[in-house]
């Protein structure tokens, strides 16, 4: 009973926090162009409006992944440690994460290309390149982690970052952590890695079926990730935090810097994008872990 | 066209539940521009910086399934109906379309062209038609907080006089849709 | 006491033999083959608590100066494990194949494989080289005849592993004459035992050994540079056969590895050393990631779903060979257990595979497409099956991933687990595409009215995907005979109970991990039907920017987003695939052979040539002889 609360406490607070970062970007980005955009409770609103909303399927399958999409991504959430909590104790909650986020693209990809669009397809495969592309640097560093500390357990990699801000690897672990921003720029899918969505070339790719609580459904996975990747970040290479406020404060620094970025840039092709992932973040990142392998 | 059923305004008006959706609803509206006639450049600046619709929750989306508001701008043609019509089709409920200038109204300065249709409102329902020709983006505006107002009251219920008078729309359309047919052999297509 | 070993072999090889008697009822031949696993499953229960027991048969023969060879089969612990995974997952099979081969299908393999798995059963069990090799021998014929089954395509493809074949076991000829020299005994442990010891006396000669063994491994499992074969082969043989060939005799080599070429680097191993493993395995983990990477890109750009997944297998024997050549207990167990659930995922989607093919006769992918709106049964074993093989939780995959890659961590072989990481991440993408290609997306009206698979080909593939979830949620299914096999080899033990594992990183609880996951599947569904409803609509109505597409004639196999899925990437890795070719070095050896051949042919053929020849052979004959 308990956990089961626990669980509905935490994937709420998942859902409602990546909801609102993706409405505060939103108005960074309006101010940065010079509009006053929308309140920042927008993707609340946009949310429950989907929910609201009558939908299409085309078939079972398409409902079920749909499901299995958004659980794959709240499960990941399962074990961030958000304020050095975890719902669910557990030894390795990195790999957990690391398998358990691809397990929800897995459901919503299947879910999409249920519906027969060659778009959605094309956006799907090219959403999967690009995964071949981030989660190489980003396994690269996760593996300079273990190299230095010997554990995938994030909560002993947060306390091992105490006592002030030398002792956080963004200082310790410069490259990897410039290697894992950009793989997370990525993994956000922000400019300019945002070619599987390409609502001008592919019709939004995996979104363009999905209508009323499918589209919800999809909003809530893409929170639920935003949640997950910055967390990641944070209790990687930000310190943590003590508290859930610190830690909630450090995710959303680290979306307002992808969302800055993604402002500047245009968008890569999806191979020359793989081939940016692997040869600055994958060398940046190759550089980092044989520091920790050679240098300890 | 006598057969086109006229209900009271209590009947078809959003009840109190859906009433309480349309909070949300209003405050989200996602269009799908149907632009193939002229007018799509009023748009730009109803969306930047200027004007900034995105304040309001309108923002532009990719297909009718994710859309609330199909927006038609300037004149229908006879051919461009039909795709009209499938994409209305494919919008799930609620739904609302907004004639953007003169042309969808009444036919506007096509009124007498062989190729276009005079009034959008005899093939599907139009919640709101922005009038002028072009309508400028104070217009765009201010027609689309109307909109919103409408939704507010759950009066914006196009989709439901289409679904209670679907024969007589399909009438309609089959009508139109008829004399776009081809003549000569076209090897299969259409 | 019983010889149940010997009982079993002599039933498998006489069931065989009958059964070519009986070519006229094929039912009858596929039942033999039935009751012939059916048997084997209840002799390998039997011995269950027989570990350890020894039969032997004398022979009055004398080999090598041996005199009264005797042919001796062990119950050990790897021969048993590997034993008890293969004739499971044969019955299963078994159930499969006696549902496919009806009128329409039959293939007339029921004989030859019912000989197969008596020689699989004398192979994990053989104790002396002759067996070893008999076994190894018959296993090599009768796999030949089956890829071949009398089609011309067939042949060729299986002509192909029959060469590949035929160098293995020549290495393995000449291995086994080299061991039986140098230790003076047939019995297979001890010359082993006394091999490894002569890594100071002799290291070349015990590194000349492990280099021929590991050649004969490799051509069986498809180690690069032999990556090539399953995909001829795999796609070649008879659809329910693939499974076999894929989940169970692609690891005789693993087997053969882990008992043979791994002991000789024991305790008393004295030679270079990189992280403390010994060089060759070091090159040998290399080899293994590598093989893992190619095997994963070349699967990306295949479009035949056998080929595909054959490429896949090459893949997952990479990872295998990688945690096997970390030589810690820890690698032993990632490899034994990664093993067991390649045999089950990858059985599971070659079953699908051959379901499908079963109903429509198809192998391009991008002539499917939507089967899993009329075949489900099919579709969720494919579903499961993937799940288990990119290596996601709540499934058994999940765990024998983990473990590889922490057998690596544990030996601090971080760059050896790049390689492997980007083929685990680039599984996703064959993956994802075989389950698009096949199962999702348009529906062709070819197959408008196609049935899911028959009761028995369902029940097969269903307890498969038991299998893989209840593998998933309580991985000591596995893990437990694979510690009993560790504590037999190397006196310890991966600690790990019903439902967790402990690495040296960390440890995982699949059962709350698992449960976690069920959690969030219920939140969403809750969600869900928080939603308003939803109602379904045709497949053809699509988001086509307005468009009908029957106006413009498209068909929904038009609409069907299948071929050249990963072009980009394709093209992307294009060009170092088609530069590292293994199989166009062969056909260049080839060439350059015959080449010569023609040439020597050719002096012979001219008489002034010929003449010259002679005259210089007996001319330098003459002055060796004088010299001498």
């Amino acid at each position: 009973m308990m956990y089961a609360l626990n669980f509905v406490l935490w994937a709420l607070a998942a859902m409602a926090i990546g909801l609102l970062f993706m409405g505060i970007s939103r108005k960074l980005t309006a101010r940065l162009q010079r509009r006053y955009g929308p309140p920042f409770w927008q993707s609340f609103i946009d949310v429950i409006k989907a929910f609201s909303r009558k939908s299409i399927s085309h078939n079972f399958i398409m409902d079920l992944c749909a499901l299995m999409g958004l659980a794959g991504l709240l499960a990941a959430a399962m074990y961030v440690p958000m304020g050095g909590i975890l719902p669910f104790p557990s030894d390795s909650p990195l790999i957990l994460i690391l398998y358990f986020m691809p397990i929800g693209y897995l459901g919503m990809a299947v879910s999409v290309s249920a519906s027969g669009n060659p778009l959605a397809s094309i956006g799907i495969g090219r959403a999967l390149t690009l995964m071949l592309g981030y989660e190489i640097p980003f396994a690269i560093v996760v593996m300079s982690f273990i190299s230095n500390y010997g554990t995938t357990n994030i909560l002993s990699i947060m306390q091992a970052q105490a006592g002030g801000i030398e002792n956080w690897h963004i200082i310790k672990m410069p490259f990897g952590f410039l290697a894992s921003l950009l793989a997370l720029e990525a993994m956000t899918g922000k400019k300019p890695f945002d070619v599987m969505i390409a609502p001008a070339e592919i019709a939004s790719g995996p979104m363009v079926e999905l209508s009323g609580k499918f589209l919800g459904l999809a909003f809530l996975q893409y929170s639920v990730a935003v949640f997950v990747e910055t967390g990641l970040l944070t209790a990687l290479f930000l310190g943590g935090g003590a508290t859930v406020w610190e830690f909630v404060l450090k995710q959303f620094i680290v979306y307002m810097v992808l969302t800055l970025f993604s402002e500047i840039y245009a968008r890569y092709r999806v191979e020359q994008a793989v081939r940016f992932l692997w040869i600055y973040a994958g060398g940046l990142a190759v550089i980092q872990l044989a520091l920790n392998m050679y240098m300890k | 066209m006598g057969d086109f059923i006229t209900v009271s305004r209590q009947e078809i008006v959003d009840n109190k539940w859906e009433r309480v959706l349309n909070f949300f609803r209003q405050r989200s509206l996602w269009m799908l521009y149907y632009c193939t006639g002229c007018g799509a450049v009023e748009l730009p600046p109803t969306m930047t910086s200027r004007f900034d619709m995105e304040r309001f929750g309108i923002g532009p989306m990719a297909t009718p399934r994710q859309a609330d508001i199909l927006l038609i701008t300037g004149y229908v043609s006879a051919k461009t109906l039909k795709r009209i019509v499938r994409s209305y089709e494919q919008m799930p409920d609620p739904k609302y379309v907004v004639g953007f200038g003169s042309c969808p109204v009444n036919g506007g300065i096509y009124w007498d062209s062989y190729a276009t249709i005079n009034y959008l409102d005899k093939y599907i329902p139009v919640d709101l038609s922005l009038t002028g020709c072009m309508p400028r983006p104070q217009a765009v505006l201010d027609g689309l907080l109307t909109l919103i107002q409408m939704i507010d009251k759950g009066e914006a219920v196009g989709h439901k006089k289409y679904q209670l008078n679907y024969e007589w729309y399909k009438k309609n359309q089959r009508e139109v849709l008829e004399r776009t047919a081809p003549v000569l052999d076209t090897g299969g297509l259409k | 006491m019983t010889h149940w070993m010997t009982i079993s072999i002599s039933i498998a090889l006489a069931a065989g033999l009958l059964s070519f008697a009986l070519s006229k009822w094929k039912k009858v031949q596929w039942s033999l083959f039935l009751l012939n696993a059916a048997w084997q499953l209840f002799a390998v229960f039997q011995l269950w608590s027989l570990k350890g027991t020894v039969e032997k048969i004398k022979l009055p023969f004398t080999f090598l100066g041996i005199e009264n060879i005797e042919l001796t089969l062990v119950n050990s612990e790897i021969g048993y494990f590997f034993l008890m995974a293969s004739v499971l997952i044969t019955l299963i099979f078994a159930v499969f194949s006696f549902s496919y081969n009806d009128k329409k299908h039959a293939t007339g393999i029921a004989p030859l494989w019912t000989l197969l798995m008596g020689a699989n059963f004398a192979l994990f069990l053989s104790a002396d080289w002759i067996t070893f090799i008999a076994a190894w021998e018959l296993m090599g014929w009768t796999s030949y005849f089956i890829i071949s089954h009398g089609k011309l395509k067939s042949a060729k493809a299986g002509l192909y592993y029959f060469i590949l074949s035929l160098i293995g076991t020549s290495t393995l000829l000449a291995a086994v004459m080299l061991i039986i020299q140098k230790t003076g005994t047939l019995m297979l442990k001890e010359g082993i035992g006394i091999l490894s010891s002569l890594w100071t006396a002799d290291g070349s000669f015990v590194l000349t050994v492990a280099v021929l063994l590991t050649l004969t491994f490799f051509a069986k499992s498809a180690v690069f540079p032999f990556y090539m074969w399953p995909a001829k082969a795999h796609a070649e043989a008879p659809d329910d056969f693939s499974a076999f060939l894929s989940g169970v005799m692609i690891k005789y080599g693993v087997f053969g590895l882990m008992s043979m070429v791994l002991p000789l680097f024991g305790a008393s191993y004295h030679g270079a050393a990189i992280l403390g493993i010994p060089v060759f395995l070091f090159i040998l983990g290399w080899i293994g990631a590598f093989t893992a990477l190619w095997g994963t890109l070349l699967a990306i750009r295949e479009n035949d779903m056998k080929r595909l997944m054959a490429y896949s297998t090459v893949s997952n024997i990479g990872f295998i060979l990688a945690a096997l050549s970390m030589n810690t207990y820890f690698g032993l167990a990632a490899a034994l257990f990664h093993t067991v659930n390649h045999m089950v995922f990858k059985g599971g989607i070659f079953l699908s595979m051959a379901s499908v093919k079963f109903r429509t006769g198809e192998r391009e992918m991008h002539r499917l497409g939507g089967m899993g709106y009329r075949m489900p049964i099919a579709f969720f074993g494919f579903l499961i099956s993937i799940i288990a093989a990119a290596g996601i939780p709540p499934t058994s995959g999940f765990a024998s991933k983990w473990l590889v890659f922490q057998s690596l961590f544990n030996r601090h072989m971080f760059f050896m687990a790049i390689p492997i990481f980007l083929a685990s991440t680039g599984a996703f993408l064959y993956l994802y595409r075989g389950l698009h290609s096949i199962y999702l997306g348009q529906l062709s009206p070819r197959f408008k009215d196609i049935k899911d698979a028959p009761p028995l080909q369902s029940l097969a593939m269903i307890i498969l995907m038991l299998v893989m979830l209840a593998a998933g949620f309580f991985p000591g299914i596995i893990m437990g005979p694979v510690n009993e096999v560790l504590s037999a080899v190397s006196n310890q033990a991966v600690k790990a109970d019903w439902t967790s594992i402990s690495g040296f990183t960390s440890s995982v609880d699949l059962l709350i991990a698992g449960s976690v996951f069920l959690g969030a599947f219920v939140f969403a569904f809750i969600l869900f039907l928080i939603g308003k409803k939803r109602r379904f609509v045709e497949m053809m109505d699509n988001y086509t920017a307005g468009e009908t597409p029957e106006d413009w004639g498209l068909t929904p196999e038009d609409l069907h987003y299948a071929m050249k899925f990963y072009e980009p990437f394709e093209k992307m890795t294009a060009p170092a695939l088609d530069k590292i070719n293994a199989e166009s070095w062969f056909s260049q050896i080839t060439l350059e052979v015959s080449r010569f051949a023609n040439a020597v042919k050719n002096w012979f053929a001219s008489p002034h040539m010929g003449t010259l020849v002679m005259t210089l052979s007996v001319i330098i004959i003459l002055v060796i002889g004088i010299l001498l």
